[in-house]
């Protein structure tokens, strides 16, 4: 399974005026970062209303570019150190490939 | 050789010689010579008669055994024709044109009930032998087609033509004429033997018909099949028309079922529909009120109205989709579906309730699931809600697992296992049929029992199956359809960028309220390429406050959750603001797209609603439709959606 929709992060980004596009990835980047170990908090503190706000903004985010592989990690058990490593990967993977699509379309 | 006199040759007796006395010595010597060769003559021919006598005698002696052997052999055969004729029930008759006389071989007088040998010599003496009500036609037929060829005696098609006739082609003399004649059985009661009668002329060097040779074939058996077989194909026939005239009845009464099948059904969904409207009225009112003021009592029962009025708008959602199942018209919107998508989104949604009963509920999708499908995503998410829904219900320890396989021929299996109850094998059929509740020890009533029928009925329209597996510990309801695996959607590269514009060259001003920066730079960028206004906020509370500070908004992208203040709350206050403002137009913006997840932001008052991730396309679809919508007195204006 890719890590994003590529063809739906591109026009996500074309659809956009060039100029955010660069905030958009740092945005991104910090969205997923920070609502990722959100997810993680709660699922540590067994906080069932937090790990459902958190699932929900993260499906939001990675609704914008399809990112699937994120949700699927998001969607399973976290409850390992092993599980919650992967999960860190996943959406590190995931940020790097988003930057690496975004990258020509950025002003200089 | 007895009974064959031969023939017997007599020598002549010398006849007498006159003598002359004067000489007499030379004559008598003479005579005497005479005599001597005479009788040498005789003797001679004597031995010749007695020689030839003999050779006669052989000649005859083999004549005769041969003869004898011949005639042995002639009466074998007869006799063997003769057995051969009794045994195949067939006989031969001989008719002599001329002479008008009959000769019939024995198989035919037994066949006409005469003993063998009795006299039956002419025609008209064999057709009175016949039943009464065949006679007329047997002397029709032998009168005008069988010698209807004949002209005086003579083979009318070659005229007595002798070449012809001695070359054998004149065709008359070949042509076969039948015909099917009945007469009394002696045998069998008062039953009736059946002959068939084939004629055949015979005729002389002159192509002169002389004899008429006629076969008779005992024809009772077959004919006697041949009226079974007829009665029984008129049995059959009959009862066909019997069928034919029930099926129509059963036709009749089946359209009169539909007829009121489907009054039922309009009446079930219209009823339905009537209910509905006014539950969601109520629903949503529900929504509006203010928890903070109420008692703990209060608070109590309000829950319990909002719980009996979601089971009941569930309920009604499942009467009117069986409706639509029996009336035949539920019907597939397929499309570009992103199955993980579904997956994961029915999967949350029923998070919250597995998590509240304390169960697991994990998602375990097969490496090679595919991601995009041509598929109803409506319908598959029914299905997906239906038994996972049904999975916690039934479930009150453990955890429930959404599961899914590719199966050969490109069909899907999709899984929900659980540590639940379990359903015994004989009672698993019941499951599948309306308004089924199967009240197993241990579950917790509740719902109609409509699901799952319902579910069978989307699965056949998907030309799938349902079914229900022990799984050790709980049950594993599963269905497979086929998916047909598409690439992923190509979106359109430059849409039509349009732009909002009104009359006097004003843009429209945009809220959004959007906690999540990656969000609220898409939706920024989107209303911008559209021409708008924007000003973003993060949460419900500061859209409240922004809208109250009397800045001109002409439109709110609300999102529904967010922190401090969520969507339904915010555009609940907005509404129960004083003037113009109450009535300004709310998009609520939402990964949820379900009827049922997006009722409080439409209870709460929100105008229409966008799914995320959002495409401008669909923005500027549901922005128009609301900017179009005059906004209240004093700040009405329309806005003209124009293309540059």
């Amino acid at each position: 399974m890719d890590l994003i929709d590529p063809e739906l992060t591109l026009s996500q980004f074309e659809a956009l005026p060039p100029e955010i596009v660069a905030p958009l990835c740092e945005a991104t980047a910090t969205d997923l970062r920070d609502w990722g170990q959100r997810l993680l908090d709660a699922v540590a503190g067994d906080d069932p209303d937090a790990i459902r706000r958190a699932r929900h903004s993260l499906k939001g985010l990675c609704g914008n570019f399809g990112a699937s592989a994120v949700m699927r990690c998001a969607d399973g058990d976290l409850q390992s150190a092993d599980a919650r490593a992967r999960f860190h990967e996943c959406i590190e993977a995931t940020i790097a490939t988003i930057l690496a699509l975004a990258a020509p379309l950025i002003p200089q | 050789m007895p009974g064959t006199p031969l023939t017997r040759y007599t020598v002549p007796t010398p006849v007498a010689i006159a003598i002359e006395p004067a000489d007499s010595a030379a004559q008598i010597a003479l005579l005497e010579r005479r005599l001597a060769r005479a009788e040498a003559a005789r003797a001679a021919a004597e031995d010749l008669l007695e020689q030839k006598s003999r050779v006669l005698a052989a000649a005859n002696t083999e004549l005769t055994a041969r003869k004898e052997s011949l005639s042995t052999s002639l009466e074998r055969r007869t006799r063997q024709l003769l057995d051969a004729q009794r045994v195949a029930g067939f006989g031969t008759m001989l008719w002599d044109i001329r002479s008008r006389q009959l000769e019939l071989s024995p198989q035919v007088q037994v066949m006409i009930g005469l003993e063998p040998g009795s006299a039956v010599k002419t025609y008209r003496s064999l057709v009175r032998r016949l039943l009464r009500e065949d006679r007329r036609r047997m002397l029709h037929w032998m009168n005008r087609e069988l010698l209807a060829g004949l002209t005086n005696g003579r083979c009318e098609r070659c005229e007595g033509r002798a070449d012809q006739a001695q070359t054998g082609s004149c065709e008359e003399s070949l042509r076969e004429y039948r015909i099917e004649v009945r007469c009394p059985n002696g045998d069998v009661g008062d039953d009736v033997r059946s002959l068939c009668v084939m004629a055949q002329f015979q005729i002389d060097s002159q192509c002169r018909p002389v004899m008429i040779f006629v076969t008779v074939q005992d024809i009772t058996r077959q004919v006697r099949a041949d009226n079974e077989a007829a009665t029984l194909r008129a049995r059959e026939l009959q009862r066909l028309q019997d069928l034919e005239k029930l099926n129509e009845e059963l036709l009749i009464a089946r359209e009169q079922a539909d007829i009121a099948n489907d009054a039922k059904s309009r009446f079930l969904a219209m009823m339905s529909h009537d209910i509905r409207t006014p539950l969601n009225g109520v629903i949503g009112m529900l929504s509006l009120f203010d928890e903070s003021t109420l008692t703990a009592e209060q608070k109590r029962t309000l829950a319990l109205v909002r719980s009996s009025g979601d089971q009941l708008r569930v309920l009604l959602n499942d009467i009117i989709d069986l409706a639509r199942a029996e009336a035949g018209k539920l019907t597939l919107s397929p499309g570009p579906t992103n199955l993980v998508d579904v997956l994961t989104d029915g999967a949350d949604f029923w998070r919250h309730l597995a998590t509240e009963k304390s169960l697991s509920l994990e998602i375990v999708l097969a490496r090679d699931t595919p991601c995009w499908i041509d598929a109803d995503s409506v319908r598959l998410r029914q299905l997906i809600d239906n038994m996972l829904s049904n999975a916690i219900k039934y479930t009150s320890e453990g955890g429930v697992m959404l599961k899914t396989r590719v199966l050969p021929q490109r069909r899907l299996r999709i899984e929900v296992v659980d540590t639940g109850i379990g359903i015994p094998a004989h009672r698993r059929a019941e499951l599948f049929t309306d308004f089924s509740q199967l009240n197993l020890l241990g579950s917790e009533p509740g719902g109609a029992g409509l699901g799952l029928a319902i579910c069978q009925r989307i699965i056949e329209v998907m030309g799938g199956t349902l079914g229900v597996d022990d799984a050790g510990r709980g049950s594993c309801f599963w269905f497979e359809i086929p998916v047909a695996e598409i690439p992923v959607p190509k979106r359109v590269a430059n849409p039509v960028v349009r732009s909002f514009a009104g009359p006097d060259g004003r843009t429209p001003r945009v809220l959004v309220a959007e906690d999540l920066a990656t969000n609220r730079i898409v939706i920024e960028g989107c209303l911008r390429k559209l021409g708008c206004e924007v000003r973003v906020v993060e949460d419900g509370q500061q859209a409240l406050t922004a809208v109250e500070s009397g800045d001109a908004y002409d439109l709110v992208l609300m999102d529904m959750a967010m922190p401090v203040m969520d969507g339904p709350e915010a555009t609940r206050r907005i509404r129960a603001l004083q003037g113009a403002l109450c009535d300004l137009p709310i998009i609520a913006l939402t990964a949820f797209t379900r009827p049922e997840e997006l009722a409080p932001m439409m209870a709460a008052g929100a105008n229409d609603s966008v799914a995320k991730p959002i495409v401008i396309e669909d923005l500027y679809r549901a922005m128009s439709k609301a900017l179009a919508f005059p906004v209240a007195s004093g700040n009405a204006h329309r806005f003209i959606n124009s293309s540059h």
